[in-house]
């Protein structure tokens, strides 16, 4: 692997040794410039991606900078207008020539795309000082801060800027906070995830095995994805700077729309806010809403724009994962499985007036977490197809490591960042030795990819 | 208001709207309520409400939803 590609890696020995030059000589040398500093470390970072890959985040950066400039001037509402539907129309087009058309995909395209046109979409919305960033470098960091570049979190520019810009003196706490959140990410995808993954592959042959691979698989995503967050999150807390969460314990969730309010949490509050909720009360679909209440004249009349609108925002979700039918597919059986429940939410209102004491009841609720988590897992299995998940022969697994991979996901399960300082330094050197020991790694040796950097 | 209720009802049965300040912050509203919230008041008052205006800020009781109501009126 070169140099320069192996640099962008969160597991490579080289990210380690720049992401600690970076916090270095960020609390020492550059105390004062920070960042300006974190913005040319940032522009480092993503130009060893490839230089042609820079023009297209520049272009991103300028052009949505040019326009917020533009929608915080005096200018009719008119022009604002025609520029906000050009500027968007760049940034989704770029982003679907390069992801669908185009053999060259530059890396963390998906999220910094989103991102910016959150920034677009809100400084349009509402063209205050507090909403638009008159420093392009300010902005140029908000798009490509390294951390979260290439798999989120997808963080909104009014609460990144609050920590991204401001001078951050040395934290103890802050610093053995992110330090042990980092080495718990860094646990999870070196000694789970890359174990867990080519034995999901392994498990994919015949039918009978299928569950096994499923239940594998969920794992292995989980701790490859949850990992990835856990470092950018971790580095970003070292620095000082609170990036949003993305996960709350997914694999709890009794409904699949609660999963998706747990999982990728920043991706699934994006399309919320600037696909769904937009598009279901823009004037078309109100006309539309009329029209049905008028012509079904129930309930379904009343829902049937959401139910529309709700599809097309999965549609799109999955075109964002993919370009392929699969990805279409994925998004479709989420959003009419959703839809589904909702229709059904009265029959369950009335199952649950019957049994009034089963909500409460743990064995109940045990069922429901199941039931999504198999749910899920079909829909999934869409979704594997879509990536090109293809089984692999692999040796299976000796007794004494499925016993270190149980005892290991155990630890996902139970961990609760301790909440004193030395047992983070504590939690930290274990996880830091557990990887030595137990992960795969050292110079030239090419890490599984993150899953969620393909997108 | 009144009126306003009437339709919270419809969608959300069981909630005292006179008192609950925390019906989207508390998970009482979800988005699909609050969009198909945004219909019923267009057909009930013909007023539309933009999706910048979609916040907790002004979701979150029925009198914030009525001065939302007023405020987009009196635009």
């Amino acid at each position: 692997m070169p140099f320069a590609s192996e640099i962008i890696s969160f597991t490579s020995p080289l990210f380690l040794s720049f992401a600690v030059l970076v916090i270095l000589l960020y609390y020492t040398v550059f105390r004062k410039l920070q960042w300006q500093f974190l913005l040319v470390a940032s522009a480092l970072y993503y130009a060893c991606t490839g230089w042609q890959n820079c023009v297209y985040i520049v272009i991103t950066i300028g052009s949505v900078y040019a326009a917020a400039r533009f929608f915080g001037t005096d200018r009719g509402r008119k022009g604002k207008r025609i520029v906000f539907w050009l500027c968007l129309a760049l940034q989704i087009g770029m982003l679907a020539y390069l992801k669908y058309i185009s053999d060259r995909f530059p890396l963390g395209i998906s999220f910094y795309t989103l991102q910016s046109l959150s920034y677009l979409i809100d400084s349009y919305r509402e063209p205050t000082a507090e909403r638009i960033e008159t420093n392009p470098g300010k902005l140029a960091l908000f798009v490509a801060f390294f951390p979260q570049l290439t798999q989120g979190p997808m963080a909104r520019y009014s609460e990144l800027k609050k920590t991204l810009y401001g001078g951050h003196a040395f934290s103890a706490d802050a610093f053995t906070g992110g330090l042990a959140r980092a080495a718990f990410g860094f646990f999870k995808k070196m000694v789970i995830a890359d174990a867990l993954m080519p034995l999901a592959r392994a498990y994919c042959h015949g039918p009978a095995q299928i569950a096994v691979a499923l239940l594998l698989y969920a794992a292995a995503l989980y701790c490859d994805f949850t990992g990835g967050i856990d470092i950018a999150l971790g580095l970003a807390q070292m620095l000082g700077i609170a990036l949003p969460e993305n996960f709350n314990r997914p694999y709890l969730a009794k409904s699949v729309a609660e999963f998706w309010r747990r999982w990728h949490m920043t991706m699934g509050a994006w399309f919320r806010d600037y696909v769904f909720m937009p598009l279901s009360v823009s004037a078309p679909f109100l006309k539309l809403s009329s029209w049905s209440r008028k012509t079904f004249k129930n309930k379904l009349g009343k829902r049937l724009p959401v139910y529309i609108a709700t599809l097309l925002t999965w549609l799109l979700t999955g075109a964002w994962h993919g370009g392929n039918a699969w990805f279409l597919l994925w998004g479709l059986a989420n959003g009419l499985i959703i839809l589904l429940s909702q229709e059904l939410e009265p029959l369950y209102r009335k199952f649950h007036t019957r049994f009034p004491r089963l909500r409460e009841n743990k064995l109940y609720g045990a069922f429901q977490v199941v039931r999504c988590f198999v749910i899920m897992s079909l829909i999934r299995g869409i979704n594997l197809a879509g990536v090109g998940f293809t089984p692999e022969l692999t040796p299976a697994l000796a007794w004494p490591q499925w016993i270190l991979i149980t005892l290991a996901l155990l630890l996902v399960i139970f961990y609760r960042p301790p909440k004193r300082r030395l047992w983070r330094v504590c939690a930290a050197g274990a996880f830091i030795v557990a990887v030595l020991v137990f992960g795969v790694y050292g110079f030239g040796y090419d890490s599984a990819a993150f899953m969620y950097s393909r997108f | 208001m009144e009126q306003l209720i009437a339709i919270l009802n419809e969608i959300v049965p069981d909630l005292d709207y006179t008192r609950c300040d925390t019906l989207v912050s508390g998970r009482y509203l979800d988005s699909f309520d609050i969009v198909t919230l945004v219909a019923d008041i267009y057909e009930a008052f013909g007023v539309r409400v933009p999706a910048q205006y979609l916040t907790p800020e002004n979701f979150d009781s029925a009198a914030r939803i009525w001065a939302l109501l007023c405020r987009l009126q009196a635009k």
